[in-house]
């Protein structure tokens, strides 16, 4: 399976940029030239140089070392956010298929509401609630998004249970925790996990989407949205400054997006779907 | 001679087998000929090849084949459209799938017209219900305007000898018409190709001996991607010869 | 078939309900009193005889099932209450924005359908070619790209380096032109990976050999047969795109500066508007729920014999 995975270049190139992007983001402090959040508006639009590798923004900080960090922000949210959306999706998914018809009809319904609301509105929606901050960003895209997840999951947990195995197991006196987790969940969890990595790549456009709006995160925050929202005003004078963070967020999320494809292809292959 | 074969030869090339391995085939005009053999024994791809749809990607194909004394293999892919549906035409094995779900069957049957014949819509509708009639539908006009789901397996089939006769051809191919019917249907979608020898050479494909001997004529009997026996059927019938045959036959009469 | 769609139409009621319940549970929730906001507002926030007024005047005292109702109630005549943040009333002022929002998602789907439906049937003729192969690439790059880089990328080449457009916002269909494209072009690429697949598995199924055997040309097959079938999964996704681009508008509004629901829901959101964020939602997600039962209508009526199960 692995081997099977890595024999394909498109993986290979989607890990290296996922790779990339991590190590920006746990070692930012060593990576990174400046201080991100340094301001000197003596120096705002400095040209590159040895100090300053992609120059400096409108308040004179360093571009390249915002960039850097944005990766905290893009991958530090991102992905437990993701991990969050999947085991909730898991756990609602299975248990919608396994408590009975009629909690069946209950979730189901509930998803089809949350589904009926494009998610950058829920997620909207739910910042005007909670307000800023980090966490209410999390908090937004996990109520945005569950229901897809949790729909998900239901109809692979669905498919799994209509087979003859799970009827064999039932029949020889499997219990249904027992079967749920040992039988249930360890079928549909590769498909869970592409389904999953094909995810990353949106909630790091949503979050981004969002601080380009200018909710959720303060101002002045390293993060990539953020940091095309401020350079806004510069598109005359200094496009460039709109241009490297849009590249930093296409290269992760082309990364994830690289990666999720080919484990779904080498998945498919092996009859998984 | 209407169409002959050469030393035809498929190779699958992911696995390197050969499912046709150097037949030899000849039928004349208006005659009827049988290609008998269990699934798997490639005379399928006799007809795919026939009508090159066996792509080069995934088979190797050598040999010839000569339709009025012309090789069809080598001609380019223009020339070729313009014989299939005119002068060779199939009747395919499962009519349930063989039509566009989505496309009316009039027009389905109308657009094999007009492809071969500069024609109006009026006239192509004509000549639609006029293969219908020898085709042994009725309510032509009722099967014009429905869609193919809406119809019966035996009604498609005939449905599928229309579009087959539609243009007149000189070589029927009938890839298993009948193993998709039922009992009934089987037998006079049988009669009705059998009516058609003749008028055209009629190529029957089946593993079902009493339809081939419903239908008659010239047999192959093929295993493995050979020929390995080849005679009128009532006589290979009646004392065949080759081992493989007598198997056949044996498991045939227990069903 | 008609048993189906009064089915299909009955299914969509509750989930609107469900909507609306949803939508004024958040706006309730909010937790910023919309009496004093408008009190604020006024600068009279100390006038707490003022606020019990305003509070009663937008029947605030009442408990929160009769609010519910009356809500919906002024929701279906069309009567949302004042924004209390501009005091206009909140139906005019969606009335001014909607058109923008409407205009642009509209043309968006038109770049959409053209690109999809052009791109596709090229790479399922040209399947395993060079182009087929360009625009896989492309593609999975193309879905990666934010809206709002594109956005800036499409000013900068078209506007500030080429200035063949304006950088300011033009009135008329010119003005909507790159926007719209911004918008649509990540959504489409998705799209033509779907229809792609979706044709070439139309294009070696049965009926298509068996065309081929009928002196059909490639050509003729993906036209005339092919096209048709493989519609209903692109169809369905266009319907669920039309939503995330009534969503995504409010990107595609700030990079263009245009005036559109989107601007206007995301700063009722900073300034605490919650009953105009909550009607702005609303409406997107009526409109959302309209187009998915407008796009499984439209399947059905293309292919009418697929069964499918209503909760699918």
């Amino acid at each position: 399976m692995t081997k099977k995975i890595f024999s394909k270049p498109q993986a290979v190139i989607g890990l290296i940029l996922i790779m990339i992007v991590i190590i920006c983001a746990i070692f930012a402090p060593v990576i990174a030239p400046n201080s991100p959040d340094q301001i000197d508006p003596s120096l705002k639009y400095l040209k590159a140089d040895g100090d300053y590798p992609l120059g400096t923004d409108q308040l004179g900080r360093c571009e390249l070392s915002r960039l850097i960090y944005g990766a905290r922000y893009a991958i530090g949210m991102s992905i437990p956010m993701l991990l969050i959306l999947g085991i909730l999706g898991l756990i609602i998914g299975t248990f919608s298929v396994c408590a009975g018809e009629k909690m069946d009809r209950i979730i189901t319904f509930i998803c089809d509401v949350f589904i009926s609301f494009p998610s950058l509105i829920t997620a909207i929606a739910v910042i005007s609630v909670l307000g800023n901050g980090i966490q209410n960003i999390a908090v937004a895209v996990v109520i945005s998004m569950w229901a897809w997840f949790a729909r998900t999951v239901r109809s692979y947990a669905a498919t799994e249970m209509g087979k003859e195995y799970i009827t064999a197991a039932r029949i020889s006196g499997c219990s249904t925790v027992s079967l749920i987790f040992r039988h249930l969940i360890p079928n549909i969890l590769p498909q869970c996990i592409v389904y999953m990595s094909t995810g990353v790549a949106s909630a790091i456009i949503m979050i981004s989407s969002f601080s380009f709006l200018g909710l959720g995160l303060p101002q002045g925050t390293a993060e990539w949205g953020a940091m095309m929202n401020e350079a806004r005003t510069g598109l005359y004078g200094h496009p460039e400054m709109l241009v490297y963070p849009g590249i930093c967020i296409f290269v992760t999320t082309a990364g994830f997006n690289l990666f999720g494809e080919a484990l779904r292809d080498a998945l498919t292959s092996e009859g998984g779907i | 001679m209407l169409l002959e074969i050469k030393e035809l030869s498929v190779k699958v090339k992911s696995s390197g087998v050969k499912v046709v391995n150097g037949i030899n085939l000849s039928v004349d005009e208006g005659e009827p000929l049988l290609i008998l053999g269990q699934s798997g024994s490639g005379k399928t791809m006799i007809c795919r090849t026939l009508f090159g749809l066996t792509n080069r990607y995934n088979f190797d194909v050598s040999g010839q084949i000569f339709f009025e004394g012309k090789d069809i293999m080598s001609a380019d892919a223009k020339k070729r459209r313009k014989l299939y549906g005119s002068d060779i035409a199939l009747i395919p094995q499962n009519p349930m799938t063989s039509f566009d779900p989505s496309c009316k069957l009039g027009n389905q049957l109308a657009e094999t017209y007009r492809i071969h014949n500069k024609s109006s819509v009026k006239a192509a509708q004509n000549a639609v219900f006029e293969a219908m009639h020898r085709a042994g539908l009725e309510q032509c006009k009722a099967i014009w305007s429905s869609y193919p789901y809406m119809l019966s397996g035996g009604m498609l089939q005939r449905a599928a000898v229309a579009a087959a006769i539609i243009n007149h051809p000189k070589l029927i191919i009938a890839d298993e018409p009948t193993t998709a019917l039922d009992a009934e249907h089987r037998i006079a979608v049988t009669n009705l190709l059998k009516g058609l020898c003749g008028s055209a050479a009629v190529i029957m494909i089946t593993h079902d001996f009493a339809v081939a001997d419903r239908f008659g004529g010239y047999a192959y009997i093929m295993k493995n991607g050979v020929f390995v026996e080849q005679g009128n059927i009532e006589k290979i019938i009646a004392a065949p010869e080759n081992e493989y045959t007598k198997e056949l036959l044996n498991a045939a009469l227990l069903i | 078939m008609k048993k189906y769609f009064i089915k299909r139409f009955a299914s969509t009621i509750p989930v609107l309900i469900g909507v609306t319940v949803l939508c004024f549970i958040l706006m309730t929730m909010s937790g910023k009193d919309p009496a004093l906001a408008a009190a604020i507002r006024s600068n009279s926030a100390g006038d707490t005889i003022l606020v019990d007024s305003l509070r009663e005047e937008m029947g605030l005292d009442k408990p929160l099932p009769t609010r519910y109702f009356l809500w919906l109630k002024g929701l279906l005549k069309g009567d949302m209450g004042k924004s209390v943040v501009t005091y206009h009333s909140i139906t005019d002022d969606i009335k001014t924005f909607f058109p923008v929002t409407f205009q642009l998602v509209i043309m968006a789907m038109g770049w959409m359908i053209i690109i999809v439906f052009s791109i596709a049937i090229l790479c399922a003729r040209f399947h395993g070619k060079m182009f087929d192969h360009i625009v896989r690439v492309l593609t999975i790059g193309g879905i990666c790209l934010p809206v709002f880089w594109l956005g800036f990328m499409l000013l900068l080449l078209f506007a500030v380096r080429l200035s063949i457009f304006s950088v300011v916002p033009k009135a008329g269909i010119s003005g909507y032109i790159l926007p719209s494209f911004a918008l649509a072009f990540p959504s489409a690429c998705g799209a033509i990976r779907v229809m792609r697949s979706s044709l070439l598995s139309e294009i070696s199924s049965d009926y298509a050999a068996y065309a081929r055997t009928r002196g059909l040309s490639e050509w003729q097959i993906i036209v005339r047969h092919g096209f048709k079938n493989s519609l209903p999964p692109v169809i369905t996704l266009f319907g669920q795109y039309l939503g995330y681009m009534l969503a995504g508008s409010a990107v595609a509004e700030k990079v263009f500066s245009l005036n559109g629901v989107g601007t206007y829901l995301v700063s009722c959101v900073v300034s605490g508007d919650s009953s105009a964020a909550a009607a702005c939602i609303v409406i997107i997600a009526t409109v959302f729920v309209i187009t998915n039962l407008a796009a499984d209508v439209i399947n059905r009526l293309i292919c009418p014999w697929m069964v499918r199960e209503i909760n699918d």
